[in-house]
């Protein structure tokens, strides 16, 4: 296998819907808003789409959720569920077909309508079938807490303070992005003093429950220049599904998550990444919960393994540090609209790289990195995509 | 994505890993893994036996769940247990007094209870208290 992604297709358009409780909007409202967005971002029109690829879990059923809301006459339409790693999929496939020379122009749209479920959290994570614990996703992930304070050493008050500055951090870049659901500038005192969802976690440590939906137009390197003069292509599109080892051995130690360190180590190799801290100028990662973002840190070799309280301490991750992560906000101001997470993050950097992220514009990035981690730290479904100019 | 109902025959078929703690070891290689697989995780192999776990282990890690799911009282202590020998289950603490009580680290034995009610049946299944050194 020699294969490589790597400047063989790029995006030319992307879209986003604002994220919130979108009580007046469901799926199909969210996929013709972002879907027009990056129409118009790549000055194209509905006609010119050759094929589709959707991220969904909960809000779609199949390619015709997409071919619907958007009139598409009789293309070829995919649907990907991959856990929170849909809307990457999406993505991937839809590069694959191009750089197969299948087609020329497609669409991935990633979308969720959360809040038609009814449910707070994520509907369906408590099943009894099984051997799986009685647990929400806020409880397997405040285990994994549990677990790296100690390892590590630190206290509870150390722990959740460390984990309390990832909300800070995320909800100040949010309260810049007119898309984010939650725009609430936090302090640590007051993330500290939160209710309790899943001891060590509190309510700022956890994502919000969010609707919204996000569209990438993507087409051949060769053709990119041709619709805009600043294409960002892609460099490495990963995906890394776990054999469930984490259930299933002892030998897992819930501090770090091995599917997110292979998907990093083959997204670095895809794009020729020697050095992923110096060379990525930027992250979108998954802080579905703080702690996630913390071992994401690790895992994707930003922080070395048990030190990332430093960097975090020293602000490496902030809008105006060394290497800032979650520019946009972050699941933590987008809640996780699960299909549509992985495009929304493309998108922020889609911005950034372009020059147009406004009041939180960083300065000249040359290569983004876009992380989703699905399901639980046991048995995750990991995606890493890197894009630049 | 839906909770099978209490009569589901899912139920029936994982009785045995379940209920009776039956894992798999490995011929080839001896590895013991709970759940059980239909291939060895560690070497590939498919010669595989049954394996009867102990209903004891150590707490792996945990959490104080306040916002459990439905039909459960918060708080609930969701527990990760390396079972000795080998194999891994998931499952609630019960019978502890202060939270502060339950460790990493801490000895733990099975005892089958009552876990919750769905659809006016009784739903059981095994959960962990401590036990004195």
């Amino acid at each position: 296998m020699s294969g490589s992604i790597k400047d063989r297709v790029a995006i030319i358009g992307m879209g986003c819907t604002r994220f919130g409780e979108l009580w007046g909007k469901g799926p199909s409202d969210l996929i013709v808003e972002a879907v027009n967005e990056a129409l118009a971002d790549a000055g194209i029109e509905i006609k010119d789409i050759e094929a589709a690829w959707a991220g969904s879990i909960f809000s779609g059923h199949g390619g015709r959720s997409v071919s619907e809301p958007l009139r598409l006459q009789f293309k070829p339409v995919s649907h990907c569920v991959n856990a929170c790693a849909s809307g990457h999929d999406a993505v991937r496939n839809a590069s694959y077909s191009v750089a197969a020379g299948i087609y020329d122009i497609v669409l991935a749209v990633g979308f969720e309508k959360l809040k038609d479920e009814g449910t707070s959290g994520l509907p369906g994570m408590d099943n009894l079938t099984h051997t799986h614990a009685v647990a929400t996703m806020p409880g397997m992930f405040a285990m994994m807490a549990t677990k790296y304070f100690h390892r590590y050493g630190l206290s509870p008050q150390e722990g959740k303070t460390m984990l309390a500055k990832i909300s800070v951090k995320s909800h100040y870049n949010g309260s810049m992005n007119p898309k984010a659901h939650l725009r609430n500038v936090l302090t640590v005192e007051r993330v500290l003093n939160a209710p309790i969802i899943a001891w060590p976690l509190g309510l700022f440590d956890c994502c919000g429950v969010s609707d919204g939906g996000a569209a990438a137009i993507i087409t051949s390197a060769e053709l990119a220049k041709k619709f805009r003069p600043d294409p960002v292509y892609i460099k490495a599109l990963q995906i890394c599904a776990s054999p469930t080892s984490g259930r299933l051995t002892t030998d897992y130690d819930f501090t770090h998550v091995e599917e997110g360190y292979r998907a990093g180590l083959a997204a670095y190799k895809e794009a020729g990444i020697k050095n992923p801290r110096k060379e990525i100028s930027m992250a979108e990662v998954h802080d579905c919960f703080s702690i996630t973002e913390a071992v994401t840190m690790e895992d994707l070799q930003f922080s070395q393994r048990g030190k990332v309280k430093e960097d975090i301490d020293a602000g490496t991750f902030e809008l105006t540090g060394a290497l800032p992560v979650q520019p946009d906000g972050g699941l933590k101001c987008f809640g996780h609209p699960i299909g549509a997470s992985g495009i929304r993050m493309l998108y922020e950097l889609y911005l950034q790289l372009q020059g147009r992220a406004d009041k939180r514009q960083i300065k000249n990035p040359k290569l983004g990195l876009a992380h989703n981690m699905g399901h639980e730290p046991l048995a995750p479904t990991v995606s890493v995509c890197i894009v630049g100019l | 994505m839906t909770q099978p109902a209490p009569a589901s025959p899912v139920f029936w078929r994982f009785n045995p890993e379940v209920f009776r703690l039956i894992g798999i070891k490995c011929q080839d290689c001896g590895h013991i893994s709970y759940p059980r697989t239909k291939i060895c995780h560690e070497c590939g192999s498919q010669k595989l036996e049954e394996y009867q776990l102990p209903k004891r282990g150590t707490i792996h890690t945990f959490c104080v769940n306040w916002a459990p799911p439905p039909t459960f009282e918060p708080p609930i202590m969701p527990v990760i247990v390396d079972l000795e020998g080998g194999g891994r289950y998931q499952g609630l603490m019960t019978e502890f007094g202060a939270p502060e009580d339950v460790k990493i680290g801490a000895k733990v034995e099975m005892v089958l209870r009552k876990l919750t009610t769905d659809r006016g049946l009784n739903v059981y299944g095994y959960k962990f208290r401590l036990v004195e050194e």
